[in-house]
Formats: structure tokens, sequence, C-alpha cells
């Protein structure tokens, strides 16, 4: 349930990023191409970059995992 | 034992906390390097190289400072309770 939690909150926070940054134009009512071509690479930027993110962490911690392990 | 129940119940409490605050640190380092690292055109949907390069980069240097900042505040924190044992004797 926990992980579903932070799921859902990671959404949220998700749209509220890529609206913020790609829908500027309040003249129509209707999201634009532009608007929705730029918030579904807005997702894949960060869903992207999360995963990098995850896995650098998870080297570190392995790596120092392994050092202590050592001494 | 009850001696030994409380100490296991503190463990138990002590790793609970340290894994909420590495969620906590790892939250809070995703949101920092993609400040850093991420333009906020996007242009397209995939990391650039560089974009790649700054965020290991940015998570490598995260770790660091927050390691070294964690040694200075234990560092401290000692310190203070050797000063306040004298105080008391």
């Amino acid at each position: 349930m926990g992980t579903f939690r932070e799921f859902l909150k990671q959404y949220n926070s998700v749209t509220e990023k890529c609206f913020g940054a790609c829908v500027r134009d309040f003249t129509s009512r209707s999201v634009s191409d532009k608007e929705e071509k730029c918030s579904k690479n807005c997702l894949d930027k960060f869903l992207k970059m999360n995963q990098r993110v995850s896995l650098r962490f998870q080297e570190h911690q392995m790596i120092q995992a392994n050092g202590q392990t050592l001494t | 034992m009850a001696s030994n129940d409380a100490y296991n119940k503190q463990m138990q409490m002590v790793a609970e906390l340290e894994m909420e605050m590495m969620s906590d640190m790892y939250r809070r380092m995703t949101d920092a390097c993609e400040q850093k690292c991420i333009p906020t055109n996007y242009h397209e949907g995939d990391l650039t190289k560089g974009e790649s390069v700054c965020l290991d980069r940015c998570v490598a240097k995260y770790l660091d400072v927050h390691e070294k900042l964690g040694k200075v505040l234990t560092n401290m924190s000692q310190t203070d309770e050797k000063a306040i044992q004298q105080l008391q004797q």
C-alpha cells in the first residue's frame, strides 16, 4: 500500500510539474498538439531520470555495503 | 528478558527511522538533481548524453556531501555530549 501511495503521489507531482512547464497558453480551452507533445516528453524524461538516479543510487549502496564488509 | 525486549524494540525503531530517512533523502536528491540537470523545455522525451552524465555526477556528489555533513554533525553531537558530561561532574 505504501508503494502504491508513493506512485499516486508521483503521478500528481509529475502532472503539476509538466503542466507548469508545458502549458502556457490559455487563449483556448483545448490542449494544443505542442502542449500534449511537451507533456508526454516531460513524463518520459521524468521516468527515465528516475530510472537513472535509482540505478546510480543502488550502485552506490552496493559499493558502500561491500566496503563495510571488508573492514 | 524484559531489558532484551526493550533493546530489540529500540533497535527496530532505529531501523525503521533509518529507512524512512533514507527514503526522504532519496526523494530530496532526485528533486535536487532534476533541478540541476534537466532543463524544462522538454523538446524530447529521452535523456540527452549531457543530462545523463550530469545526473550521474549529481547523485555521486549529493551522496558525498550527505556523508561529509553527517560526519561533522556526529562529531558536533559527540563533542556536545562530552561537554555536558564534564559539566555534570
